[in-house]
């Protein structure tokens, strides 16, 4: 029964390493191949967020510079059309040639599913991607075997940014590693910023993703590494569930996340502010904290400083774990990748030029040096980091020190994750709920979505 | 009305059809088929244009579709679904609220504005273009503007209250108990400026004689307005009602921008979870039956209030 479960696995892995190369030799066309005849590729960006401008128009500028035939158009939308309209455009004639694809989006979800997109595993092949990207590389590949999105930065969040003048007049102290080790310390930090007339963390709490983000950051504190993974997983019926969502680790999670509301660490009226309210709040020096990320010191804190609005040199922290014995930490995300719709009408130029956008090349020119973000790729030395800000490679610096785990709303379909906990979260902040109940709804979800899928 | 009718209609014997009680409009064949053919185009316009989207609404509201791909047949799984969901229970709920509150406190207002304009008070012609204001300004930066407006400390509605003595910590779109409220207020806020112009129309219709005559008869200003004005118009301001009711229940981006449903779904109106439902959760056919059932309750709606308008009429 063994050797024919292992000769049967054999024969499947075979067949997938077949239909992979097949699938290579069906969309990756030799060099020569694409030809001199004018084409104009459509690309999407989105409107806000790591400056996706900046990277695009210059990584655009240096293809078409090599290949002079090609014209390519922007096609920018915004964040909330990225992750649900944007499924229309992209499954329409008018599809873009290069895709916007937030892998834990309903629009990336669907588009798998229904093989809209066309594989990378061609140019990801050719520069050795998967490896350049390391990691992170595996949550991009799908059953199939096939890759169909690639990352193009690594972005941190669930980073507090501190306000250190506001915290010195509050006497409140961060630990000096930054590492809140219990919920209390970061509760009385709130607190005598609160007293000293600071708001204390300053969050986007009627956001669709912010509440949920500090589950992220807080539950791998709490539960161990294998259960971690399986639950990142475990939503797809041919891996087992190991983990229920029902055990302590997670319930934990939650009541601490409820015990920052309980106990005041947000803003005033923090439910029913956006991110970028929240983000004015501490620009203009009235919180002590924000809940943010990697973005904001080339985004929002540049923006805001060089109009004189922000006076302060913002510093950082992370969020506690649910103890002391073992630290939260700040949380990857490399989901706003791209892809080539299979509707798009230049499928062969679109693959040419994500490959372009993701090798060494283009990574040093788009999203370093232009946009100042750190690279989807680990195989750029540091040294080529002149354009991030300090802030940023501080937090990489932490990164490196302390880790970074995977959070579980930016792995899994949002249908499943964020869109589904966040509204439970706000329930509990507003103590309309109960840890336990939204533990229970999460197995009952985790078991609907193994049943009839995402 | 019947000597018009007797003038219009032919010598030869009668072909036409029968339109109201007993009146006959004549047509021979060959006008009938001309107005056939006339009338062709507008038909293919409601089919194409109305009857496939409502085909198509119903057919996807029997099936399970992601967005992308061919339909899976379900039944009436989605409808059982909705029936039988918390959230969709709580939503319709909450939006007929919204719904008829807002077009209830429109119309009110609008009324007594149009009246109070109408009567020639000190600055009506400034209140005239003042009130309209609200009515022209894009959804999105009225919800904006609003929004901001209401957070603590620093929202205009703080720091008026603040100024006249009252707490500034007033942060009523944080909390799922009392984010409704400002929903409803922004939502009268931006549509009585034209409900205003509309009523203004029909109170500025009623002939001066009559008001005049009241006058004479000893009719102080509020019977004029009760029992003169109110009539009159009376027609209008159903139909007005209708076309409110039906654009409130509807409405989508003031409540999206304000609140985004939340908090935690306490403002999902209907059109909001069914966005949801179909762009957050790729649930297209049960979006579609929500939109389904939220139709044939307009039309419902929709019928009441065109009756209600013909009898006063």
């Amino acid at each position: 029964m063994k050797s024919t479960k292992a000769s049967l696995s054999l024969f499947g892995g075979a067949s997938a390493a077949l239909a992979i190369v097949l699938s290579q030799l069906a969309v990756v066309p030799a060099h020569g191949a694409l030809g001199t005849a004018p084409v104009t590729l459509v690309v999407q960006h989105e409107t806000t967020g790591d400056r996706p401008e900046l990277e695009w128009s210059t990584v655009a500028a240096a293809f078409t510079k090599k290949y002079p035939n090609v014209t390519v158009k922007f096609s920018p939308i915004t964040n909330e059309a990225k992750g649900g309209p944007n499924l229309q455009v992209l499954s329409s004639d008018g599809a873009p040639d290069i895709a916007l694809l937030p892998l834990n989006s309903n629009v990336y979800t669907q588009m798998v599913k229904a093989k809209a997109l066309v594989p990378l595993n061609g140019i990801f092949a050719k520069d050795n991607t998967v490896k350049r990207i390391g990691p992170p590389a595996d949550a991009l590949k799908q059953a199939d075997g096939n890759y169909y999105a690639t990352p193009h930065v690594v972005v941190y969040y669930n980073v507090l940014w501190t306000n250190p003048d506001a915290l010195k007049k509050a006497k409140a102290i961060i630990p000096s590693d930054g590492r809140f080790k219990t919920p209390g310390q970061l509760i009385n930090v709130a607190k005598a910023c609160k007293k000293a007339g600071y708001a204390g963390l300053a969050i986007g709490g009627k956001t669709n993703f912010q509440a949920s983000w500090m589950f992220d950051s807080i539950m791998p504190s709490a539960v161990p590494a294998k259960a971690l993974n399986n639950y990142i997983n475990s939503y797809k019926p041919d891996i087992a569930v190991t983990n229920k969502w029902t055990e302590k680790g997670i319930v934990n999670t939650l009541d601490v996340l409820g015990s920052f509301a309980k106990n005041g660490v947000y803003q005033a009226g923090y439910l029913g502010m956006d991110l970028d309210q929240a983000t004015a709040i501490f620009t203009a020096g009235k919180s002590c904290m924000l809940l943010g990320g990697t973005w904001m010191p080339g985004g929002a804190f540049k923006s805001e400083t060089d109009k004189g609005n922000m006076k302060f040199t913002p510093g950082f922290a992370v969020l506690p774990g649910v103890s002391a014995s073992k630290a939260a930490t700040v949380t990857p995300y490399y989901g706003d990748a791209y892809g080539v719709p299979v509707k798009s009408k230049n499928q062969e130029w679109a693959l040419e030029l994500l490959r372009y956008f993701i090798s060494d090349e283009g990574q040093t020119i788009g999203a370093l040096e232009a946009a100042g973000n750190l690279p989807a790729v680990t195989t750029i030395p540091k040294s080529k980091y002149t354009a991030v800000p300090q802030l940023v490679k501080d937090v990489l610096s932490h990164v490196e020190k302390y880790g970074a785990k995977s959070g579980w709303t930016s792995e899994v379909p949002g249908a499943y994750g964020q869109t589904f906990l966040n509204p439970l979260i706000q329930k509990l902040q507003e103590g309309k709920t109960t840890s336990s109940a939204i533990a229970k709804a999460l197995q009952d979800k985790l078991d609907d979505v193994r049943k009839n899928g995402v | 009305m019947a000597e018009i009718s007797s003038s219009l209609a032919p010598t030869k014997p009668r072909r036409g059809r029968i339109f109201g009680k007993g009146e006959v409009v004549g047509l021979d064949a060959t006008n009938i088929r001309n107005a056939k053919w006339a009338l062709l185009p507008v038909f293919l316009l409601l089919i194409i244009f109305l009857g496939l989207p409502i085909i198509n609404s119903f057919q996807l509201s029997l099936s399970r579709w992601g967005g992308i791909g061919p339909l899976q047949y379900v039944g009436f799984d989605n409808y059982k679904y909705l029936f039988a969901d918390e959230q969709m229970r709580y939503s319709a709920r909450i939006t007929f609220i919204y719904a008829f509150v807002v077009a209830f406190f429109v119309i009110a207002i609008a009324t007594m504005l149009a009246a109070a304009v109408s009567s020639g008070v000190f600055g009506h012609k400034f209140m005239k273009v003042v009130w309209f204001f609200p009515g022209i300004a894009p959804p999105t930066a009225v919800a904006i503007f609003w929004s901001t407006s209401f957070q603590p400390m620093t929202g205009l509605v703080n720091i008026i209250s603040n100024a006249l003595g009252f707490r500034n910590d007033f942060a009523p779109l944080a909390s799922s108990d009392t984010a409704l409220y400002p929903v409803i207020f922004v939502g009268i806020w931006s549509a009585v400026g034209f409900a205003f112009l509309v009523i203004l129309g029909a109170v500025e219709q009623i002939p001066v004689s009559i008001r005049e005559a009241a006058t004479v008869d000893g009719a102080n200003i509020r019977q004029q307005f009760t029992k003169i004005t109110l009539p009159l118009i009376r027609p209008v301001m159903f139909t007005m009602f209708t076309l409110e009711l039906i654009w409130t229940f509807n409405g989508f981006t003031v409540v999206w921008a304000l609140t985004n449903g939340g908090p935690a779904d306490s403002t999902s109106i209907l059109p909001i979870l069914a966005y949801k439902e179909a762009f957050r959760y790729g649930r297209f056919g049960t979006a579609a039956a929500m939109a389904v059932i939220a139709g044939i309750f307009l039309m419902i709606v929709g019928t009441i209030g065109i009756r209600l308008s013909r009898s006063k009429q």
